[in-house]
């Protein structure tokens, strides 16, 4: 009797699954679905098979090493300073820029000829590519003679190894990133302001609310899903991009701006060690993996929005 | 609680100009309908009292003090907006008590008075929701929270009850009036449904093209409009309106020809005015049997074919054409007309209201009376 009604279920199961809303539905989705699988899916899946081998140098095939390649790369000294050097830049990247784009949008979000103009120009520094930006900044950075220290020296400070130095150059990077990446921000934090109803301000000046108070208990929660929106992003900017690591320091001097990403790189061109940027790469994908699902949660409860 | 007046307010927007030299005074306690078309000024009026406009000029008071360049906080008024403005991130009772947060009251003071608040209103046991999670009466019910709990001098409600249906719009509007009778708080509400205006209103300020058309309670406003405007503006159906010829010292000659003898009173009135426009309200045409032949010389009779008749129960609503003019007739004795009859329609010139078709003024003594008595 029970079995029967669960067979007789699970048939149903099945017709529904393929009934024909759901075959239309999955063929609409297929196209993306098959690139997705193949980009995105598949090479994850993939390198996380890879990190269980490894092919020592001169060995003909990949040897099964289980979890041999993680202590590997938890043991190196270069993979844990790339770490402590891509939270150092997480932390002095993420909260400044958002804080500045913030203020930013706040100064701006009133429409004027004179503020479209400002918003260009401060997003402006977003338009170019991070390759250039970085280029531009070894000028703005060379010691003695760069604009930063032509300047610096008029006000008579000394010339400063802003890229060399090993204590300073990660901060210098960190400078480029809140300087490229302020604006961007500014422009979401300036379509979140739009979207929150005058009508709110007006109830809140009624109440009794002044300018602080208007930003703390209307502005900032009402911004809340465009904040860890926003967040996200930065965060992810911070693990994705190393072009200006590339042209302005190789991660050095002394391994002080050598991010994951660059470190990955390095081992897998440079030192020809496949096993241990593959392994780097699972944890880093795990990592921004986490980040995303706990951020779109925290962007689900922050959604106050009537329905 | 405090009087309001508005002496000589002009308010525009770059070269619009919405507000044009209004005066009025609310006394203490009373509860104001601003009534008129989209556009007519109403609403930046309840915004100027507000502080949430700024006025080109004039002045206005509420008590004895002068508010023009007070901030909207320190003005002690509470506003009720269409929408509501609930604070979607709060809990009702965090809406609520929003203002004396605001204030600085302590906690302890401040549930208490939510508490209050919230039982007069009903509201006790949705302390904890989030507005998203109410009824539009609900939220509507809340809305008046946030404004009653800090016992404001002044009450500004800006269409409150426009978002919510028919029927809970009724009841919504039954509790307003309840709450205002038991606060004494004096308040302006700002409509464009003249059934809340009528229902609602101590008196009811009509208002069109940024001006003062007219104030006064709301049977005095129906009974007597100083103009073509107020006219048409009150009553539902339209007040039907119907151009004549002066063809006498005390004679009217309709479009169809049919002469009729004004009262000596409203006569001396038109002075020396050619055309004229009879305005009758559509319960005060009856709908009779065959053309009466002893027909009194102050009375109108047109034959007319029915197009549409609408029941609300008790009454009938009797739209018909007499030549091109489309005629509403409310009536309870519909006598027997159906759609496509034809029948006639009598009237009498006592009841009629004459307007200038220059200017639009009305021309009726009573009306004239109204314009003259305390505006």
């Amino acid at each position: 009797m029970r079995d029967n009604t669960t067979t007789h279920g699970k048939k149903r199961l099945v017709k529904s699954f393929f009934n024909a809303e759901h075959i239309k539905a999955w063929l609409y989705l297929s196209p993306a679905l098959l690139f997705l699988l193949l980009f995105t899916y598949y090479p994850m899946v993939q390198v996380l098979w890879d990190s269980f081998f490894h092919r020592p140098y001169g060995a003909d095939k990949e040897l099964f090493v289980g979890f041999d390649n993680y202590s590997r790369l938890l043991n190196d000294e270069n993979f844990i300073t790339a770490v402590k050097n891509n939270f150092i830049y997480a932390i002095g990247t993420v909260i400044p820029s958002i804080v500045i784009g913030f203020g930013f949008a706040l100064c701006l979000t009133q429409s004027s000829r004179f503020k479209n103009c400002i918003r260009s120009l401060l997003f402006f520094p977003t338009l170019v590519p991070l390759v250039a930006a970085a280029a531009l900044w070894m000028f703005i950075y060379f010691p003695g003679i760069g604009l930063l220290d032509y300047y610096l020296a008029k006000l008579g400070i000394q010339s400063t190894d802003w890229l060399g130095s090993p204590d300073n150059a990660l901060y210098s990077l960190m400078m480029l990133t809140i300087w490229k990446n302020a604006g961007f921000y500014m422009l979401f934090f300036i379509a979140g302001l739009q979207g929150i109803g005058e009508e709110y301000y007006e109830a809140a000046s009624l109440e009794g609310a002044g300018w602080w108070q208007k930003l703390r208990y209307v502005t900032l929660p009402l911004l809340g899903p465009t904040s860890a929106f926003v967040f996200v992003i930065a965060l992810i900017h911070v693990f994705t991009h190393v072009d200006h690591v590339i042209v302005m320091t190789l991660g050095g001097p002394m391994g002080s701006t050598n991010l994951v990403l660059y470190y990955i790189y390095q081992n897998a061109h440079e030192f020809n060690d496949l096993a241990k940027a593959t392994t780097a790469t699972v944890l880093s994908v795990m990592v921004l993996l986490a980040i995303s699902f706990f951020s779109i949660r925290t962007m689900e409860r922050g959604i106050h929005y009537e329905s | 609680m405090a009087s309001i007046a508005f002496k000589q307010i002009y308010k525009s927007y770059g070269n619009i100009s919405v507000i044009k030299g209004i005066d009025l005074e609310i006394k203490d306690g009373e509860l104001v309908v601003f009534i008129g078309p989209s556009g007519c000024g109403k609403s930046t009026m309840l915004r100027l009292l507000a502080g949430l406009e700024e006025e080109d000029s004039g002045s206005m008071y509420i008590g004895d003090s002068l508010v023009n360049s007070i901030a909207p906080k320190d003005r002690n008024i509470a506003m009720i907006f269409q929408n509501y403005a609930l604070y979607p991130h709060m809990t009702v009772a965090e809406n609520i008590g929003f203002g004396l947060k605001l204030r600085g009251m302590n906690k302890k003071n401040r549930i208490r008075a939510v508490d209050e608040t919230a039982s007069l209103l009903g509201l006790e046991h949705l302390l904890t929701k989030q507005p998203r999670q109410l009824s539009g009466g609900q939220r509507q019910r809340v809305a008046m929270g946030r404004a009653i709990i800090r016992n404001p001098k002044v009450f500004l409600m800006d269409e409150p009850l426009s978002n919510l249906d028919a029927k809970l719009r009724n009841q919504m509007r039954i509790e307003i009036k309840k709450l205002q009778r038991r606060l004494k708080t004096t308040t302006i509400f700002v409509t464009h449904d003249q059934i809340e205006a009528m229902t609602l209103a101590d008196r009811i300020v009509v208002l069109n093209d940024g001006k003062v058309q007219q104030v006064g309670a709301p049977s005095k406003l129906y009974s007597s409009p100083v103009n073509k405007f107020v006219a048409g503006f009150l009553g539902s159906p339209s007040i039907n309106f119907i151009h004549a010829r002066r063809t006498g010292d005390n004679e009217l000659t309709l479009p169809d020809g049919q002469c009729v003898l004004l009262p000596v009173d409203q006569a001396q009135i038109l002075s020396d005015l050619r055309e004229v426009e009879i305005g009758i309200r559509p319960e005060q045409i009856d709908i009779v049997k065959s053309r009466q032949t002893t027909m009194e010389e102050n009375t109108i009779t047109w034959s007319s074919s029915v197009s549409l008749i609408e029941s609300l129960g008790s009454e009938k609503l009797v739209y018909s054409y007499h030549g091109e003019h489309e005629v509403a007739v409310k009536t309870t004795n519909s006598n027997g007309a159906v759609e496509g009859s034809n029948i006639q329609l009598s009237f009498s010139m006592n009841n009629a209201h004459l307007f200038a078709l220059n200017d639009g003024r009305c021309l009726s003594p009573l009306a004239g009376i109204a314009q003259k008595g305390s505006i």
